[in-house]
């Protein structure tokens, strides 16, 4: 079983719903937001270990929300799997411009997200054990 | 001096000139040579003054000679002059510009006090003022105003009058004072030869495949002389030039035209492509957010396995699928809604609805929702009459859509009110809400496709984004207008409005031949020609001066046909009946208006009538009607009305195109706004008027245009009535003055009706519809054959139809009843022949009535002696 904290952000409250399933499921501790100040909330007060943010969002997009959490030092090193509808390269270097660690187009299977979800923290934490 | 048109010209004079002085030069030398032997014999005075008088010769001669020298100098130069000009005409592109420097440049260097040019546009028959030198502004306007006809201008150019290439037109003969010239040159009094006020001299402009585009005349030489063979061979010149300059000018021009044509399409191209695009990705993202929930669900599931989820889990994944699906399937067929108005323009299946009715059925529908939303939804009607002529599905979508989405957005225990409110010309559906309203600066976009304020209230409320698109895609659709109006948090408000009867649409074009009549009398028109015809579509083309029929005002036909359709001469229906002027009456017809662009049908049934549309100045255009709410096909009577119909028009349109009478403008409008008003409201009877009046026509051997004009005054013969009706309601007897007063209507029908008319025999029909046939009616009293045949039997059908009506205090009777009754009044108050005939046509005219559909040829045209 994994263990860690996830912050899924999507508007869409039934991909919240089935995310928090399914990483709970997997041992994640997930908690959530519907919106990108939301999430820039939760992130600074909660320390998640990995943000899973959607991108086209209304307010401020997953874009800006990114952006803004890689601009803050309280929230920079977490890592960010952007999740969007859109499939473009263009989006992908875009995602990966704004300092996003990962990118998974939807519809996508909530199984693959918890693959790269644990390889990314399986990474980050053999980093931090490096550093 | 030789210096009349037609002459050879200068140069033999000169020669002349040139000898003489030779000659005395000679016999002076040979004097002096002579002169020792010879001052012998002769007188030594003689001789001397023999001398001196040929060395004056000499001297007046070389003057002579030095100064035709001189001239001839000055005409080389001026030659010179003429030749720069004509180098400079041909740079020229701008059509304009080019002609005015043509007529400056003659004035100038071949000395005309006055020029002026014309030409024609190509394909037209009509010559128009194109450029001008040498006169007032007021004389300009007198030349524009006056086009010359092509068949004139080339009558006038006999052989009796050539000169070169050129005309000359003495003003001794009579045709010179026939012509216009729009003004009259100061010339002073004249001598023999001099040029004269009535003088005409034409120079024709040719182009290279021999056709005459135009000429250049000129006036008030200075030498106030005829001009002599060289000058007019100068002018000659000119005019080729100019022939050549002008052609190229009219290439660039349509070059010009064609390239901006074709940058508008490249523009609008990118933008369609733009919108596309967009469309594109919002659908393709509106369409992955339910698949999203719904491939993340089934993963999920099948990842979990179904035995280790709790059954409330597996109830609410359940739920969520089904809910998504729905979702999905909902947008799918928005999407489909939405590309079938877009690809299928055809105009909404027209037809009287009670929208209350429509209302209250949806709202039936709708009443679950509110209730399961805990909203109060109110229908309120507060329009007297709630028919409209609309698309019944269509509205019933509409009412869905709109009710729908404000119970949709308003929370638990507000307010939606359906409210029908209306006046003459159109009704207002306004759906009310308390819900969450629209922020301002959203009201515009809402009606873009996809376009929702939050999206996350797609999720909320189960929208699709599309509904407010497809409302506005309806509403338009029957010439309607939708809006919105909302303050954020205090509800919104959605007003449809749509007009009662499918509105004429008037294109207002460019370059017509003939000057246009205002867009009141066209549509007025049109719809004058719906209402008699009892049609539901009408078009009304306009020939433009390239030959092509556009159509300038229609009822029944979507916006993009009448913009779009074009029919080339001698092409289709329409076409065929501008190149040969004669009507066609087509009773079954499978395909469509040929139309640039597009191969849709515009059409729904398959009679189809078109008839030439002329006027003394020649063919106007086509007028078109199909779609007859009686379903039948169009028969040969039906044809002749609309020729009657056509007539009017056409000189109503002369009529209110006369700039100059601002009152006869009024008046035609006028006339048409009162024909159709009475056509209104006498529209249940007047079709079976007018078959009934029609038939007993024909049943007495009357000539087609005589059938056509009684079908004309069937439906129009009353229109004095409105003016006296609130006699004709009164429920007792009339006393003296009010019969008299209600008397009148023959009179002021017929003055009405006047501004239509060119002949008085509609007006002495209309005027005569009330006397009997001994002699005891009103208003003149005529007798027998003295009163018109169409009144006569107006007098039959009017009785027949009221007795059968019933009209006033008086019950409807039958056929026979009223037949025998009208049989009685045989050679009293009717006609005995047409008594006779109409019992004959009865038994027939009952089942034509009824719908019999006689054989009908594929295609017939009807010819029609006038």
């Amino acid at each position: 079983m994994a263990s860690g904290k996830i912050l899924v952000v999507d508007d869409e409250i039934y991909i919240v719903h089935i995310l928090d399933f399914s990483l709970g499921m997997e041992g994640y501790d997930v908690i959530t937001a519907l919106d990108g100040e939301q999430a820039i909330e939760k992130a600074r007060n909660e320390k998640p270990d990995l943000i899973v943010l959607d991108i086209m969002m209304p307010k401020l997009d997953g874009y800006e929300t990114c952006k803004m959490l890689k601009a803050d030092d309280a929230t920079r090193d977490i890592p960010v799997i952007l999740l969007s509808a859109k499939g473009r390269n263009v989006d992908q270097k875009v995602g990966f411009e704004v300092g996003a660690d990962d990118y998974i187009t939807k519809p996508f299977s909530p199984r693959k997200l918890v693959e790269r979800i644990n390889a990314i923290l399986g990474q980050t934490s053999s980093q931090r054990m490096q550093a | 001096m030789g210096r009349r048109a037609g002459n050879t010209g200068p140069s033999p004079m000169e020669l002349k000139l040139k000898s003489d002085l030779d000659r005395t030069r000679r016999e002076l030398s040979q004097l002096k040579k002579a002169g020792g032997g010879q001052t012998q014999r002769e007188e030594p005075a003689q001789l001397r003054g023999q001398v001196t008088e040929l060395e004056e010769t000499r001297g007046r001669l070389s003057k002579l000679y030095f100064d035709q020298l001189e001239e001839n100098r000055r005409r080389a130069s001026k030659l010179h002059e003429i030749l720069r000009a004509i180098s400079q005409i041909n740079a020229d592109l701008d059509l304009d510009t080019l002609l005015s420097r043509v007529a400056a440049t003659i004035q100038t260097s071949l000395d005309f006090g006055v020029v002026f040019i014309r030409i024609r546009e190509p394909g037209s028959d009509r010559l128009q003022a194109a450029a001008f030198a040498g006169l007032a502004a007021s004389a300009c306007a007198a030349l524009e105003a006056e086009d010359v006809k092509l068949e004139d201008f080339e009558s006038w150019l006999s052989e009796e009058f050539r000169v070169s290439r050129s005309f000359f037109i003495h003003h001794a003969h009579p045709l010179s004072r026939r012509l216009p010239k729009g003004y009259v040159p100061e010339l002073g009094p004249r001598e023999a030869w001099e040029w004269h006020a009535e003088d005409v001299l034409l120079v024709p402009l040719v182009n290279g495949g021999g056709e005459r585009i135009g000429y250049i005349s000129v006036d008030d030489p200075a030498d106030r002389l005829v001009p002599s063979h060289e000058v007019i061979e100068l002018l000659e010149i000119f005019a080729s030039h100019a022939v050549v300059a002008i052609e190229n000018a009219r290439l660039y021009r349509q070059l010009a035209s064609r390239t901006a044509e074709l940058e508008d399409l490249s523009v609008r191209m990118k933008e369609m492509n733009e919108l596309k695009s967009n469309f594109v990705s919002t659908v393709s993202h509106e369409l992955r957010t339910p698949l999203t929930a719904i491939r993340a669900y089934v993963d999920t599931i099948l990842a979990a396995g179904i035995e280790r989820l709790s059954s409330e889990q597996v109830r609410q994944f359940l739920g969520v699928l089904d809910e998504e699906s729905l979702r999905l399937s909902r947008l799918i067929e928005s999407v489909l809604d939405l590309s079938h108005y877009d690809s299928r323009p055809a105009r909404p299946q027209r037809q009287t609805v009670d929208l209350r009715e429509v209302v209250e059925e949806t709202a039936s529908l709708l009443a679950r929702m509110a209730e399961a939303g805990r909203v109060d939804l109110k229908v309120v009607g507060e329009a007297a009459d709630t028919h409209v002529d609309a698309d019944r599905d269509q509205m019933r979508q509409l009412v869905l859509h709109l009710g729908g989405n404000a119970i949709k957005f308003t929370p638990a225990g507000g307010r939606v009110v359906v409210r029908l409110t209306g006046d003459e010309r159109s009704l207002a559906l306004t759906v009310e809400d308390t819900g969450i309203g629209i922020p301002e600066e959203a009201l515009e976009k809402i009606f873009d496709r996809f376009y929702q304020v939050d999206s996350s209230l797609v999720r909320r409320f189960g929208g699709t984004g599309l509904g407010l698109a497809i409302c506005k895609s309806i509403v338009e659709g029957h010439g309607g207008r939708i809006r919105a109006t909302s303050s954020a948090e205090q509800g919104s408000c959605f007003t449809v409005t749509v007009p009662r009867r499918a509105g004429p649409v008037i294109v207002v074009r460019p370059g017509s031949v003939q000057p246009l009549p205002s867009e009141d009398v066209l549509r007025l028109a049109v719809e004058m020609v719906s209402e008699v015809m009892n049609a539901g579509v009408v078009s009304l083309m306009l020939q433009e001066p390239n030959g092509d029929l556009v159509i300038q005002a229609a009822i029944g036909l979507e916006d993009w046909v009448v913009r779009d359709a074009r029919v080339r001469p001698g092409s289709g229906v329409a076409g065929w009946v501008a190149q040969h002027r004669r009507p066609v009456c087509v009773a079954r017809r499978e395909n469509e208006l040929e139309s640039a662009g597009s191969g849709r049908s515009s059409y729904r049934t398959g009679t189809y009538l078109s008839v030439p549309l002329e006027n003394e100045n020649g063919l106007l255009g086509v007028l078109n009607v199909t779609d007859p709410h009686s379903q039948r096909p169009f028969q040969a009577e039906d044809c002749n009305l609309l020729l009657e119909l056509a007539e009017r028009i056409a000189h109503a349109w002369q009529r209110a195109s006369l700039e100059t009478n601002r009152s006869e403008v009024g008046d035609t409008a006028d006339a048409l706004r009162r024909v159709l008003e009475h056509l209104r409201v006498r529209r249940q009877t007047a079709p079976d008027r007018v078959s009934l009046a029609q038939t007993i026509a024909g049943e007495m051997g009357l000539e087609a245009a005589e059938i056509g004009l009684i079908g004309y005054a069937a439906t129009v013969h009353d229109v004095g009535m409105a003016v006296v009706s609130p006699i004709t309601e009164k429920r007792e007897a009339l006393t003296d003055a009010e019969r008299r007063e209600m008397q009148r209507h023959v009179e002021i029908g017929a003055e009405i009706l006047r501004p239509l008319e060119i002949m008085g025999s509609l007006h002495d029909v209309v005027l005569s519809h009330h006397e009997w046939w001994d002699g005891s009616g009103y208003p003149r009293g005529l007798k027998g054959k003295d009163i018109p045949m169409g009144a006569r039997l107006l007098a039959v059908v009017d009785a027949f139809e009221s007795m059968t009506q019933g009209r006033a205090h008086r019950l409807p009777q039958s056929p026979e009843a009223a037949l025998l009754e009208i049989m009685e009044l045989r050679g009293k108050q009717f006609d005995p022949e047409l008594v006779d005939a109409l019992a004959r046509v009865l038994p027939r005219w009952d089942a034509e009535a009824g719908g019999a559909i006689p054989a009908t040829q594929p295609q017939s045209t009807l010819e029609r002696g006038r």
